[in-house]
């Protein structure tokens, strides 16, 4: 147990000290800390062990298998056409789904109503990227990054697009008060 | 062989208690200042709406306020207080300097006030812990020096051969720090108020986390073990529980502690093999860490029922409990897949107060119990009051450290959600802000509760000083200046029949220990190893911060718009380093690279996000978002929490200083042309009117938008990541 210190002479300021032996577990726990260490520089910065991946190409493996599987599913079924988004203007709920992702999304550039404001009207007959719903649908997919429209292909699903592309042809000629000026052709399609 | 360690003859000596007890009211009164701020700015994230439009007490500038007040106000000055009280008495001398002491007291008290009235006012060089401006980095190195002399002069005076443990810890604790703030205070003036750091990017988060992680170990850790070897068994009188493991858990601490910094720069772009070490000298750290705690708690042994009555022992037990956790969860954070989750969450920030108010507030407010009675002669106006104290306190952490795990782990996990077919499952930032609001306000909760355990306990002193007699210094006789015997004799004595290796160490140990000066030479070269691997090949290899052909220093209006997102402290919500991983890259873009931050002095890549990454924002808004946002972002998204910035449309960018500021950057590597110097400031107001011109066109602003500092601000917002940013096809 404790054995007492031999060589302390006197206590400090009444204070003694003990000089009991390390505790087993904590060594055990300091080995084994150590050699994790060890085993892990080994394992990560050198190929002695195994083959060793940096964080950067792991990263980059992960986005190569994402946009594959992402391909893959585009090549079997293109994300949107003409006929299927006509079709489903009529569908249940859509314009619904559209109208709260507008809201929650759109209206601090495109103003409620889409009347614009940071980004253009659009409820009249010009449009700067294809008025045709299919061309909205893809807008919205891959955004305008020279004008400051989000790729919203990475945050909401294709149905999502969908739904807010049948919303924001639904707003057509609604006029809107404090509608922004027209920008870009007429396209009436 | 015993030395004659004593002759009969006995000398008189008093302690300087007068600045102890100078001491212990500083720590006192910032500890009230701080913790006061620490829950104004907790309020201002559960609401917006509290800093009530005020630039001064806006989070950004108020943040840097609350960790300097409590760190270099409360913490500091609850070190000097108790190394001077418990040093005195341990080595039986008076403080080597009754002016030395006052000018270390008033001195830094000046710093703290200066603290004050400058961070407020937007002046900071936005390092964290290290905001203060190069005048004042001058006078905490010469304060700083001035405390090294007064104490190290105490021990050379002192009438005990031999140095206890608690000295060991306070020795180290003073030459680290020293090393830390001068290297990482390194900097180029441009005006009184304003200066750049030497160091850029990748190199300036190296030393500025080697600095940041090793400023929580040697002012926030070695210090309060030191304390609590003092303390403790004083409290309890009782027996230290080892030597032996005082000296191992001591050497091995200083020496690990140092390698881990990196930890704060996992998955950055800091160079894999310094995030590497930073992590495996973290998980190593543990068990030198718990010694310390098995030393504290031990030494209870055969004396817990003392807690019950003592709220000494209650605050000075809990506090070493809470480092054991908070020296458990460190290394655990360090590990990289745990902290991919917890890095820039609330749960570093419950991390850290667990430790902060766990364990320096609980170790420094037991010292302060035991000492207050004693410094005043007489008994502490109410025990009950104490214990009080103590347990409103802890409930305070218990919903502090709770609620920010939830909310930490909650937005963490929020954030990285991405579904099967690649998309972001909350792409928009500020859903993960509305889902943790709550716990926003079950942190105020606990951060009020224990602000009241604290108000109790400053009531509590002032009574039993009213009550005190008249306060005067503690005198005691103590033996003659022990006789100097030669290092060789020592030595010699100490092996000599030595019976095994932990016996030789211990008897090694103890003659080091009537050395103080080599011991604190030596604990200097135990931090050294550690920092220069880390440092040196950062700063000089330059395969480890590569340089991209395209990434070009700010414009004059960006440089300018760059210190006013120092000012507004915006990096204290905000990150610059979007790491390697699917959901970062979906929302944020390509990860960053070193080469992309190399023109950045001071380097801004954040330690929290409150709000999202801002790395590569430039070009991703019309101008016109970013004013509108700017003077309310409520008017862009609903749900944000950031604070209003309508003075950024209002107040005239000051211009003074372009010029020398291209200058002072010129010096430290920027690579501007002297044409770019002399053209700053004409280049600087084209580049306002052409942004104002947007401005008016996009949504009808007003032309005279062009000399107002918005303008810089966007320009600087509009230029972040857009240097490598690859057309999308």
């Amino acid at each position: 147990m404790s054995d007492k210190l031999p060589i302390q002479d006197k206590p400090y300021d009444g204070i003694q000290e003990d000089n009991n032996p390390l505790p087993g577990w904590w060594k055990t726990i300091l080995y084994a800390c150590t050699v994790f260490a060890i085993a892990y520089m080994v394992v990560v910065h050198t190929d002695f062990l195994v083959h060793s991946r940096s964080d950067m190409q792991r990263f980059e493996h992960e986005i190569a298998a994402m946009r594959f599987r992402q391909d893959s599913i585009r090549a079997l079924k293109p994300p949107f056409t003409y006929a299927e988004l006509t079709k489903l203007r009529t569908e249940q709920g859509r314009l619904s789904e559209g109208k709260g992702l507008f809201t929650d999304k759109c209206v601090a550039c495109h103003a409620a109503g889409g009347a614009g404001n940071i980004g253009p009207n659009l409820t009249d007959n010009f449009w700067l990227h294809g008025g045709r719903i299919d061309s909205v649908a893809l807008t919205i997919l891959n955004g305008v990054s020279a004008k400051g429209m989000p790729t919203w292909g990475n945050m909401l699903s294709d149905e999502q697009i969908k739904s807010l592309a049948i919303y924001v042809k639904s707003l057509h000629g609604t006029n809107p008060a404090n509608a922004k000026p027209a920008q870009g052709v007429l396209d009436t399609l | 062989m015993h030395e004659p360690t004593q002759q009969n003859h006995l000398d008189k000596v008093s302690y300087n208690d007068k600045v102890t007890r100078y001491f212990l009211w500083a720590t006192l009164v910032w500890g009230f200042v701080g913790m006061l701020v620490g829950i104004i700015i907790a309020s201002e994230l559960a609401n917006w709406r509290v800093n009530l439009g005020i630039p001064e007490i806006t989070f950004g500038r108020l943040r840097p306020l609350h960790t300097n007040a409590v760190i270099f106000g409360f913490a500091c000055n609850a070190f000097f207080t108790a190394a001077y009280y418990s040093t005195q008495r341990l080595v039986k001398a008076r403080l080597y300097s009754d002016v030395l002491s006052w000018i270390h007291f008033w001195g830094w008290q000046a710093i703290i006030v200066s603290a004050a009235l400058t961070l407020p006012f937007g002046i900071t060089t936005a390092k964290e812990y290290a905001e203060l401006e190069w005048p004042i980095d001058i006078a905490i190195t010469l304060i700083w020096v001035v405390f090294a002399v007064n104490y190290v002069g105490t021990l050379l005076v002192r009438r005990e051969k031999h140095i206890y443990v608690s000295i060991w810890f306070y020795l180290a604790s003073i030459v680290t720090v020293a090393a830390l703030h001068i290297v990482n205070s390194a900097e180029i003036p441009v005006s009184f108020l304003k200066s750049y750091s030497l160091y850029s990017g990748a190199q300036d988060a190296l030393i500025q986390w080697w600095y940041g992680h090793n400023a929580v170990a040697f002012v926030l850790t070695t210090p309060f073990l030191g304390m609590m070897y003092y303390f403790i068994p004083k409290a309890v009188g009782r027996p230290v529980y080892s030597y032996r493991l005082s000296i191992v858990h001591f050497w091995s601490l200083i020496f690990i502690y140092i390698w881990a910094g990196p930890h704060h720069l996992h998955y950055t772009a800091l160079p894999q093999w310094a995030q590497s070490l930073g992590m495996v000298f973290s998980v190593v750290l543990w068990m030198p860490s718990w010694g310390g705690m098995i030393n504290g708690l031990l030494t209870l042994r055969g004396a817990w029922d003392r807690v019950r009555q003592d709220p000494v022992l209650k605050f000075l037990v809990a506090g070493v409990t809470f480092y054991g956790m908070s020296t458990f969860e460190g290394p655990l954070m360090a590990i990289k897949s745990v902290n991919a989750i917890s890095h820039y969450t609330d749960w570093t920030i419950g991390h850290v107060h667990s430790g902060a108010l766990g364990w320096v507030g609980f170790i420094s407010f037991g010292c302060l119990y035991w000492m207050v009675p004693k410094l005043y002669r007489t008994k502490l106006h109410s025990v009950s009051w104490a214990t009080t104290h103590f347990w409103i306190a802890t409930i305070g952490i218990v919903f502090y450290i709770v609620s920010m795990w939830i909310s930490g782990i909650t937005q963490a996990l929020m954030l990285q959600a991405v579904t099967t077919d690649g998309k972001l499952l909350y792409p928009d930032f500020v859903e993960t802000v509305a889902a943790i609001e709550p716990y926003y306000y079950m942190r105020l909760l606990g951060g009020l509760l224990y602000f009241s355990g604290i108000v109790l306990g400053i009531v509590n002193f002032w009574k039993t000083m009213r009550s005190a007699p008249a306060p005067q210094d503690e005198t005691v006789l103590v033996p003659a200046r022990f006789k100097p015997s030669k290092l060789t004799d020592d030595l010699a004595h100490a092996t000599e029949s030595v019976a095994d290796s932990g016996t030789l160490i211990d008897r090694l140990h103890h003659v080091l220990e009537s050395k103080p000066v080599v011991l604190t030479v030596l604990s200097l070269a135990a931090i050294g190893v550690g920092s220069v691997i880390e440092i040196v090949p950062t700063l000089f290899i330059r395969d480890n911060v590569p340089l991209i052909a395209t990434v070009k220093p700010y414009t004059p209006l960006e440089l300018e718009g760059r210190d006013l997102y120092i000012r507004e402290g915006c990096y204290n919500c905000h990150s610059q380093m979007v790491r390697p991983f699917k959901d970062e890259y979906l929302r944020y873009g390509a990860p960053s690279r070193p080469g992309e931050s190399v023109y950045d002095h001071p380097f801004q890549w954040g330690s929290k996000r409150t709000g999202p990454d801002l790395a590569r924002i430039g070009s991703k808004y019309p101008d016109l978002w970013h004013y509108r946002h700017m003077r309310n972002p409520r008017d862009i998204s609903s749900k944000s929490i950031m604070p209003i910035f309508p003075w950024l449309l209002e107040n005239k960018l000051d211009g003074s200083h372009t010029a020398a500021k291209l200058q002072a950057l010129k010096k430290v590597g920027v690579p501007y042309q002297q044409e770019d110097i002399d053209s700053a400031s004409v280049h600087r107001d084209r580049q306002a009117l052409e942004i104002a011109k947007r401005l008016n066109e996009q949504g009808g602003v007003s032309l005279t938008v062009a000399d107002k500092e918005i303008t810089a601000l966007i320009a600087y917002l509009q230029r972040l990541g857009t240097d490598t940013k690859v057309s999308v096809p």
